[in-house]
């Protein structure tokens, strides 16, 4: 054939690659950087508003966590992913789950379990059962129960909320302002109404006889106590809306959580501590389900945990089914069981049930009518 | 809203490329090679043998069997061999080479005109078959076999798929546009063929011009119960189970029944599959060339080419020229496309496209971090990413169990993966994996 076709100048030579012979421009990198980017503004508004223990908590969460990947990956010999932003996500949220009070030992224990035993452990990223920074979380609540407990830096007791930006003495500060979710103990189901509407004032730092609007205010715009990264409401329902603009996450979780978890605190009745131990009940369809979207964790919880895609089921179906479990699991935990917070533990318990679901909410396959 | 069907993606199609550059005649080459297998089913067997004279449009293959098709000199000169010669699919195939005479002398009975008003059923089918036609979109299903449905399956409508999903790919559009006519005309006697009521011709939005191109021809021509259907612009639209999804509602059944457009009353024929039928059975032109687009970013002239089948590409590529060295050389658009080893393999009946890259994706895969991404895109609704699992962990009986065989490759999860999994490929490798485990279960 050669001597019949003029060769070209030289040789071609050519590479034999698989179809398609394009790519997308997303990339895991590229996915968790942007979460992480779109976490940044929470992380800054924590420092500025828990002070200088944040950004300590911050960094020590997030430098163990880039440190044990690094180091683990060198161990296993597999090739270094210490830079794809996963670990450093990791860190990250492992920071904003808990009290930017939390002494330092707690942060890089705990951020060391994230990525040794909740991600390598299983195999690294894509093999983990559970949200690495969650399993964390659960972790050093069951091993440091008080170190833990939230409300060590802020506010100052009683005192108007002001920032407390670089106050170095806010460390020497005892324990003080309740969550937004602490259940108060009262003498009889009656006044049970009128103290968490005075714990919700004192854990925003309004006087008690604040008007309620001002409060949902101040917890929308995380002027409260809280966890480091969960408080500014506004701030991770609109980075929640950009990464599902993004693609990165599925609308169905956060909406179907959040509903779920809303309707039913609105309608269940909620377990009352009575003074001497006894338990009382509230009544049906009495619930205040702005205080639990807006107090807690659900915000954080919906758009950046449950939506995580390894521990998350693969189609809509399931993932409606997951986000059902996480909403109903939240609002039982909070309103009856024995923690006012239950996002972190529903999350964990619904990541389990994950190929379960996976197995029994495969799509219908194209071709596959009734016969 | 614009029809379409559910999974998919949208692909930056890249078309303004080449859609505006007419289609020009390609040089016809000193020799051609002209494969005896180049179509789905069986090859054909050499009718000539060294030092034949043949004549432009004489067959020199015969088909083997109703699955087969035959194949015919696209240039009059002398055999010089039969003998197996590089093919697209990466192997030998066993080739009629033909030196070209340059004076393009026609069989006897070639270009000749008929009236199609004064033939039978079977009298087109049978000229549809002797000019060896397949599905020129790209799948080389012989056409005479589509259509000829069983009778216990009554089709009411044939879709002429203009989609062309493929992106870079722009053969199809040119071919609308400059040859509206036989186009649709092929479309019309496809339809009295099997017997069908409405025809529809079918393109996508991002060739909104073409359709009103077609509509205006169809009213020109006056051809009753046809339409044109624009779908939305989404890749893999022009596949045939997609394509009637996405304008009839209809879904076909699945290939594990064997189950074939033709069970829902469809048939669905490539636009050039139809100028092809047309210029068959009007004017009995064997099928010896067809539209390629040659493109990519180490090509210095892109355009659209007439081709003779069996034009060796390097021929075809002297005509465009290279900007760049090239890396990678592939037949059929990007996402379907297969890359050649040598420029020596000859353009065949399914080339749409030469794409001519600079580079080739190069991308170290990484644990599958269960995005779901792959599950959304996937059209035929399975989820790619058990189906890469169980091929890495050799377990093909839940590959099988998982409908792998439902996977028409499309790609759509290869290119969508963020951990850039090279899916497609693992599916294929399970593919053929069990199709190997099946043949030996049946021979033991």
């Amino acid at each position: 054939m050669t001597e019949t076709t003029p060769p070209a100048a030289a040789p071609l030579k050519l590479r034999v690659t698989s179809s398609p012979h394009i790519r997308t421009p997303e990339s895991v990198p590229r996915i968790m950087w942007t979460v992480n980017a779109v976490l940044a503004p929470a992380g800054l508004f924590a420092v500025y508003w828990f002070g200088w223990r944040a950004l300590l908590t911050l960094a020590l969460c997030i430098g163990t966590a880039l440190l044990t990947e690094w180091a683990i990956e060198r161990f296993r010999k597999v090739p270094s992913c210490c830079l794809d932003g996963s670990a450093f996500l990791t860190g990250l949220l492992f920071a904003f789950v808990m009290p930017a009070s939390q002494p330092w030992y707690v942060s890089v224990i705990g951020s060391a379990f994230a990525i040794a035993i909740g991600k390598h452990a299983f195999g690294g990223l894509g093999n983990n059962i559970w949200n690495p920074a969650l399993v964390a979380r659960a972790f050093v609540l069951a091993a440091w129960p008080v170190a833990t407990i939230l409300g060590a830096a802020w506010p100052r007791p009683g005192a108007e909320a002001t920032p407390v930006l670089f106050d170095l003495k806010s460390e020497s500060v005892a324990i003080t302002a309740p969550s937004p979710l602490t259940d108060p103990e009262v003498a009889s189901v009656a006044e049970w109404r009128a103290a968490v509407d005075g714990n919700l004032r004192r854990a925003t730092g309004l006087p008690a006889d604040a008007p309620a609007g001002q409060v949902y205010f101040r917890l929308l715009f995380g002027l409260r106590n809280g966890c480091l990264g969960e408080t500014m409401g506004i701030l991770l329902i609109l980075g929640g809306l950009f990464l599902w603009f993004k693609g990165y996450i599925n609308w169905r979780v956060p909406l179907v959580f959040i509903v779920t978890t809303l309707v039913l605190t609105f309608v269940l009745p909620e377990k009352v501590r009575l003074a001497g131990g006894a338990v009382g009940y509230t009544p049906w369809l009495s619930g205040d389900p702005l205080r639990h979207l807006l107090g807690g964790g659900l915000l954080l919880g919906a758009f950046f945990m449950a939506t995580d895609m390894v521990t998350s089921p693969v189609t809509n179906k399931g993932l409606v089914i997951f986000a059902v479990g996480c909403g109903v699991l939240t609002a039982l935990i909070r309103l009856v069981g024995g923690y006012p917070e239950g996002v972190c533990y529903s999350i964990i318990i619904m990541n389990t049930a994950v190929p379960l679901i996976d197995r029994f909410s495969r799509p219908r396959t194209y071709g596959e009518v009734a016969a | 809203m614009l029809p379409t069907f559910p999974g998919g993606m949208h692909v930056h199609d890249g078309k303004e490329l080449t859609k505006d550059r007419a289609v020009k005649a390609a040089t016809v080459p000193p020799l051609v090679i002209v494969p005896l297998s180049q179509h789905l089913g069986a090859p054909c067997e050499a009718i000539v043998k060294k030092k034949d004279a043949v004549k432009r449009g004489q067959p020199v293959g015969e088909a083997k069997g109703f699955v087969s098709s035959p194949v015919h000199s696209p240039v009059s000169g002398v055999v010089r061999d039969v003998v197996a010669a590089p093919h697209a699919s990466g192997g030998k195939v066993q080739s009629v080479l033909i030196e070209n005479d340059g004076k393009d002398d026609p069989f006897p009975g070639v270009d000749e005109e008929t009236d199609p008003g004064g033939l039978s059923r079977e009298q087109m089918i049978e000229r549809v078959r002797a000019a060896g036609i397949v599905g020129l979109g790209g799948a080389t299903f012989p056409a005479h076999v589509k259509l000829s449905p069983p009778k216990d399956k009554p089709i009411d409508t044939v879709i002429v798929n203009g989609a062309e999903c493929e992106p870079l790919l722009t053969c199809d559009y040119r071919l609308m546009v400059e040859s509206s006519e036989t186009v649709v005309r092929g479309g019309d006697l496809v339809r009295r063929i099997v017997g069908a009521k409405s025809l529809i011709l079918a393109t996508e939005d991002n060739k909104a011009d073409v359709a009103e191109l077609l509509r205006k021809t169809i009213a020109d021509l006056r051809i009753p119960d046809a339409r044109v259907m624009v779908a939305r612009t989404k890749y893999p639209q022009g596949g045939e189970r997609q394509l009637i999804q996405a304008l009839l509602g209809r879904e076909v059944p699945t290939p594990r029944r064997r189950g074939l457009p033709m069970d829902v009353g469809v048939i669905v024929q490539n636009v050039g599959t139809c100028h092809a039928i047309y210029m068959a059975i009007s004017r009995n032109v064997p099928l010896i060339e067809r539209l390629v687009t040659v493109v990519g970013d180490a090509v210095a002239e892109p355009g659209n080419f007439r081709v003779r089948i069996g034009t060796p590409v390097r021929s075809l590529l002297e005509t465009t020229g290279f900007r760049t060295d090239p890396q990678a050389i592939l037949l059929g658009g990007p996402m379907m496309g297969a890359a050649v080893y040598t420029p020596e393999v000859p353009v065949t009946k399914g080339t749409s496209g030469i794409l001519v890259l600079s580079s080739v994706i190069d991308a170290e895969p990484r644990d599958c971090i269960r995005c779901g991404s792959c599950v959304k895109v996937c059209p035929a609704r399975l989820t790619p990413l058990d189906l890469s699992l169980a091929d890495e962990a050799k377990r093909y009986d839940l590959a099988e169990a998982w409908h792998i065989d439902d996977c028409i490759e499309c790609g759509c999860c290869s290119y969508i993966c963020p951990a850039r999994r090279p899916i497609v490929q693992q599916i294929r490798h399970a593919k053929a994996a069990l199709r190997k485990a099946r043949s030996a279960a049946k021979a033991g």
